[in-house]
């Protein structure tokens, strides 16, 4: 029988708790600033209210990506929950889950099959974009972003020619 | 990266502590530092030619972990303020991609560590 192996989320009902309700709102952005938000929530109100990411919605069961195969987007997850399938392995993702960001960057296929599990709202993160502005950083951008995909991915060493 | 400040931390020395406020960013230049999450537990190991620290690159970003040198280490040092005079011309998508791969760190530290 196959179980679930782990699971991650952004704790929503914290956010909603704290009077976090929507991205925008003048006490939303009281709370961001505050200092009340830990590292994931922060990451997950700036990313919610990104201007520069377009939104996408997906129902249930619906596969968004197969393992192995070539990545040419990465999503972040606003709500919903989807499943990660490596082998055995089973991963739950919820709200404030990214993926195939990393791998994306690294020019890697996807290492999981993932399926929504019910409705899900994501944001786009467009891959051929950051592609094209990548070579153009300063160094120290690009050793940075190099680190967190290595580091991301568990990995000591990427492709030659990637980043 | 010339510009920058060399700073030597002695093992076992706190770097930053997870909470603090994000306001630099390190590149190991010799040595290595581990990072701890919010038990103290060691979940990576860091070495020469590695950064750390990227939350000060997000405007009032917080620590999400603690960092500590594990033995005798060298750190370039880039302060926020560097970070966005570096940031300033480039894409503006670079911020979101930053967040979000910050984000995917995480989420895979947390998966990796088998949390249900």
């Amino acid at each position: 029988m196959t179980t679930l192996s782990a699971s991650f989320e952004v704790d929503i009902a914290h956010l909603h708790e704290l009077g976090v309700i929507d991205p925008s709102s003048a006490r939303s952005l009281e709370i961001f600033t505050s200092g009340q938000l830990n590292s994931n929530e922060r990451l997950y109100f700036s990313l919610w209210g990104s201007k520069l990411l377009s939104s996408v919605s997906f129902e249930a069961k619906k596969k968004l990506f197969t393992q192995g195969e070539e990545v040419s987007v990465a999503y972040f997850i606003v709500s919903g929950h989807l499943l990660a399938i490596q082998g055995e392995r089973i991963e739950r993702m919820g709200p404030g889950s990214v993926i195939c960001l990393a791998e994306g960057l690294a020019g890697l296929p996807s290492a999981k099959t993932v399926i929504t599990v019910n409705a899900v709202q994501a944001r786009i993160i467009p891959l051929h974009k950051v592609d094209s502005f990548i070579p153009h950083l300063p160094p120290a951008l690009r050793d940075t972003i190099r680190t967190n995909v290595l580091r991301t991915l568990g990995v000591k060493q990427l492709p030659k020619g990637v980043l | 990266m010339s510009e920058f400040v060399s700073v030597t931390y002695a093992a076992g020395e706190r770097i930053f502590s997870a909470g603090d406020v994000a306001d630099q960013l390190f590149f190991i230049q010799q040595g290595q530092v581990e990072l701890l999450n919010a038990e103290g537990k060691v979940f990576t190991t860091l070495s020469a030619g590695e950064s750390f620290g990227e939350q000060a690159f997000l405007s009032g970003g917080i620590r999400g972990a603690s960092a500590q040198a594990s033995g005798e280490v060298t750190c370039l040092k880039i302060s926020s303020e560097q970070a966005n005079q570096m940031m300033a011309g480039t894409s503006p998508l670079l911020v979101p991609v930053f967040e979000a791969l910050l984000l995917q760190l995480n989420m895979n530290n947390a998966l990796r560590a088998g949390n249900l």
